[in-house]
């Protein structure tokens, strides 16, 4: 399902600097961390999920950041 | 005169117009006797269209009508007036009913493609191996039975199968030698082993002959006699005008005879299925053809054989799927259901939203990458099958009409009928109470009875473990696409509930794949968890258990995501010493062998560190296993067969296109004569991987003997891989394996 809307996306990939083409790559791979979630939801616009996803990913990461695990 | 006498049911065959059976009577005297048999099926559908048929049916050869009688409808339930037509020649009913079907679309017809010794077997409750009582009178035609009973129960764990005697077949050099071009047959009985030259030809079929008749065995055990052995046998012995004295006690048999085989789909993978050869009054086992022999061998089939009713060599020739339609099949006739002819059902008509909201199969939690010690391991047993038994989940009770919203499948616009139970259901119920039998029996047993229950516990699990994939299977008699869709929807609500109750009490989710869990709480007990689990239990319907606590676990990361973990692919030691490994080199059928003992090598050293400390501390003796592989390498000492890498041949040699190892290697194999199929695999060494000429890159089996020099530096760089992946994080023992020279020619 990632895949299929990552691909939907390859014109707007293109056109990014190669630096924040990795970035977008990033974001993608977090969505996929929450796969499990986003089949429960079964959004018919399963763009709506993996943006969820990829926020979802960024807060872990900041509030990681800002506490770090033990 | 009649005769009576009790015994062991051998085996059973259908030869038109009789069923054969042969029995091993308690004297030990092997008999083989005869019953006509001729299988009911049966035609429903509008009065006309069934008198229609029946009129066509008047004089034919094939098939005569036998009457109107009631039977069961599969899907409703419901009683319905059917034509019972008894099958004169069941192998030609498929092609008479097709075209009965085909002359008037509002014909319907059942039980028609139903083995017939299944279907002799469940009239008169017989098995393979049951022990029975029987009589018959003896006529110049033969033994004629009278009467036949069985005196145990297939269900009964604890029957005891007869001593068989037994000669096995092998090829003495590579299946790729003919043998009729300098391969022989090995064949070896308890007075000894014999070497038969395929060159003798007749010479050679005699001698088989011989021996077959001097020892008189039970069962043939082969390793590629389906494929190859039985084949050249055939045809040697035709082109010589003589007989091949296998069958025992049976009438002539005219066999085709086929070399090709065909590649389908199993749940391990696709695998090569050769053409069937069996015997009449022996059996002739392939275990090199046989899924049952491969993981559970002998006793596995004829535990198979017992609890689906398939005579053993059908049995150890098929699919778990198989069994388990052979075991709805039984229950159908048992319950006066018709077992419909084609599947005729076809999916309910839904949206693309409920489409997509249904079929989504099991959930997947990406582990975190990394090392993680004190991790708890929670599977569910046989998850797939025990909720097919538990919610009642069978094709005929998917979405009935009377139990609208009674039993809703969560998250889907299903339901399951709460009135009827369904074949499927009833079929696994006693898988799965059979399989718990074995597990309690291996607890107090004596050693000795050990392997023997172990090996039927494994066949059972194995076709448990294949039922699944056969509910939304296009050839299954008895699937469906909306039980498929139930059973994955309450597979992802139980493992949702346990995550809950796990979460609740302050555990941490870790991973979860499908049906299991993995989850991290510093101070659990043992005893907490039993009562978390009992929870689950009484949530669900489902047994949730321990599988393990580990010491440590590895969760490795993607190879194309490095950031990113893969579900399938981690190792961990247990805290009872033993260690899990999965998706790694040593678990791939296509690693060569040294890269797989030198991989076990550095994972033996990592299963004697119970912690994350002693990892560390023995991360020099890890890079030193390593480096004194790399020596062995290059020193030219490695045996070109712990070289050889497996492939698996996916298309035919003219279909490959590209010059990878597997195109390369079948274009060698085929200028030197050998063709291999799509299914079958092969093996081959490195010799010279950049050589400009693709040919000279490979060398593969027959010819392994030939490699004078391998390539040292692909296989160090595979060796580095097999390396990297266990000692992945350990940055201690990466950073200097990476900054050590290579040893350079």
């Amino acid at each position: 399902m990632i895949d299929s809307v990552e691909a939907l996306f390859a014109p707007y990939r293109r056109a990014l600097r190669k630096e924040d083409q990795e970035r977008l790559d990033r974001l993608f791979n977090m969505a996929r961390r929450q796969t499990a979630a986003g089949v429960m939801q079964s959004d018919p616009d399963p763009f709506r999920t993996i943006a969820l996803s990829m926020l979802l990913e960024l807060l872990r990461q900041v509030e990681e950041r800002d506490d770090p695990p033990r | 005169m009649i005769r009576h006498a009790e015994g062991i049911l051998f085996d059973t065959a259908y030869l038109e117009p009789e069923i054969h059976l042969w029995v091993r009577c308690a004297t030990g005297e092997l008999v083989n006797l005869q019953v006509p048999f001729a299988p009911l099926f049966y035609l429903a559908g509008p009065r006309a269209s069934v008198e229609g048929a029946a009129s066509r049916l008047k004089d034919s050869e094939v098939a005569q009508p036998a009457g109107w009688t009631q039977r069961v409808e599969f899907w409703t339930g419901e009683p319905v007036p059917v034509l019972g037509v008894r099958a004169l020649k069941p192998q030609a009913t498929v092609g008479l009913v097709r075209r009965l079907l085909h002359q008037d679309h509002r014909l319907r017809a059942y039980d028609v493609d139903i083995d017939p010794a299944l279907s002799f077997h469940s009239r008169h409750g017989l098995f393979p191996l049951a022990r029975i009582a029987l009589s018959w009178v003896d006529s110049p035609a033969g033994r004629c039975l009278r009467f036949i009973r069985a005196l145990d129960d297939p269900w009964d764990p604890e029957y005891v199968a007869p001593e068989f005697r037994t000669m096995r077949w092998s090829l003495m050099q590579s299946e790729r030698i003919p043998l009729g071009a300098g391969n022989a047959l090995r064949v070896e009985t308890a007075e000894g082993a014999e070497k038969i030259d395929g060159r003798g030809g007749e010479l050679a079929v005699r001698r088989l002959n011989d021996l077959v008749a001097e020892t008189d065995p039970d069962v043939i055990v082969s390793l590629r006699g389906d494929q190859f052995i039985m084949p050249w046998l055939l045809e040697t012995a035709a082109a010589a005008k003589i007989p091949l004295e296998l069958d025992r006690q049976a009438p002539p048999v005219v066999r085709r005879i086929r070399h090709e085989g065909r590649a389908i789909h199993v749940y391990s993978g696709l695998i090569f299925k050769a053409p069937d050869y069996p015997l009449f009054g022996r059996w002739h086992l392939d275990v090199g053809n046989s899924f049952f022999a491969s993981k559970a061998g002998i006793e596995g089939i004829v535990e198979m054989a017992r609890v689906s009713r398939l005579p053993v060599q059908r049995q150890a020739r098929t699919s778990g799927g198989t069994a388990i339609t052979a075991m709805e099949i039984h229950l159908a006739l048992q319950r006066r259901i018709l077992v419909p002819f084609v599947k005729d059902q076809v999916e309910g008509f839904r949206t693309a939203a409920e489409l997509l909201a249904a079929d989504k199969g099991g959930l997947t939690f990406y582990p975190p990458v990394g090392l993680w010690e004190g991790v708890v391991e929670l599977d569910y047993h046989q998850m797939y099958p025990s909720i097919m038994a538990v919610h009642n989940v069978s094709p005929e009770t998917m979405n009935c009409r009377c139990c609208q919203g009674q039993h809703p499948v969560p998250g889907t616009s299903h339901h399951s009928c709460t009135r009827r139970r369904g074949l499927v259901p009833d079929a696994l119920h006693g898988l799965l109470t059979k399989r718990l039998k074995y597990k309690a029996l291996l607890k107090t047993c004596s050693p000795e009875d050990r392997p023997r229950y172990d090996a039927r516990a494994t066949a059972l699990k194995w076709t448990l473990v294949t039922t699944f994939g056969y509910q939304g299977f296009h050839n299954a008699k008895f699937g469906l696409i909306e039980a498929h869709e139930a059973i994955t929807a309450w597979g992802r609500e139980s493992l949702l509930i346990a995550k809950e109750v796990f979460e609740r009490a302050g555990y941490q989710l870790l991973h979860a794949l499908t049906d299991s869990l993995y989850v991290l709480k510093p101070g659990h007990t043992d005893v907490e968890i039993s009562a978390l689990c009992r929870e689950v239990q009484s949530r669900t319907g489902l047994t949730l258990g321990i599988e393990g606590v580990y010491d440590w676990i590895s969760f490795l990361p993607s190879k194309t995501h490095s950031t990113l973990s893969v579900a399938t692919r981690y190792f961990g030691r247990f805290a009872n010493g033993d260690l899990k490994v999965r998706g790694i080199k040593v678990r791939q059928h296509s690693t060569p062998p040294f890269l797989r003992e030198a991989q076990e090598g550095f994972l033996a050293i990592m299963q004697e560190c119970r912690s994350r400390a002693e990892l560390e501390a023995a991360a020099p003796r890890l890079r030193a296993a390593c480096t004194e592989r790399v020596r062995l390498l290059w020193s030219g000492k490695a045996a070109p067969h712990t070289l050889a890498i497996t492939a698996q041949v996916s298309q035919d040699v003219r279909q490959y296109r590209s010059n990878s190892p597997v195109a390369v290697v079948l274009r060698i194999l085929a200028a030197r004569g050998i063709s291999v199929s799509a299914g079958q695999t092969v093996r081959y060494v490195i010799v010279d991987q950049k050589n400009v000429d693709p040919l000279q890159r490979y060398l593969p089996e027959p010819f392994l003997d030939q490699v004078r020099d391998y390539d040292a530096r692909a296989y160090e760089l595979m060796l580095r891989d097999a390396y990297d992946e266990v000692a992945v994080h350990f940055k201690s023992a990466r950073a200097v394996m990476h900054s050590q020279t290579t040893f350079d020619d």
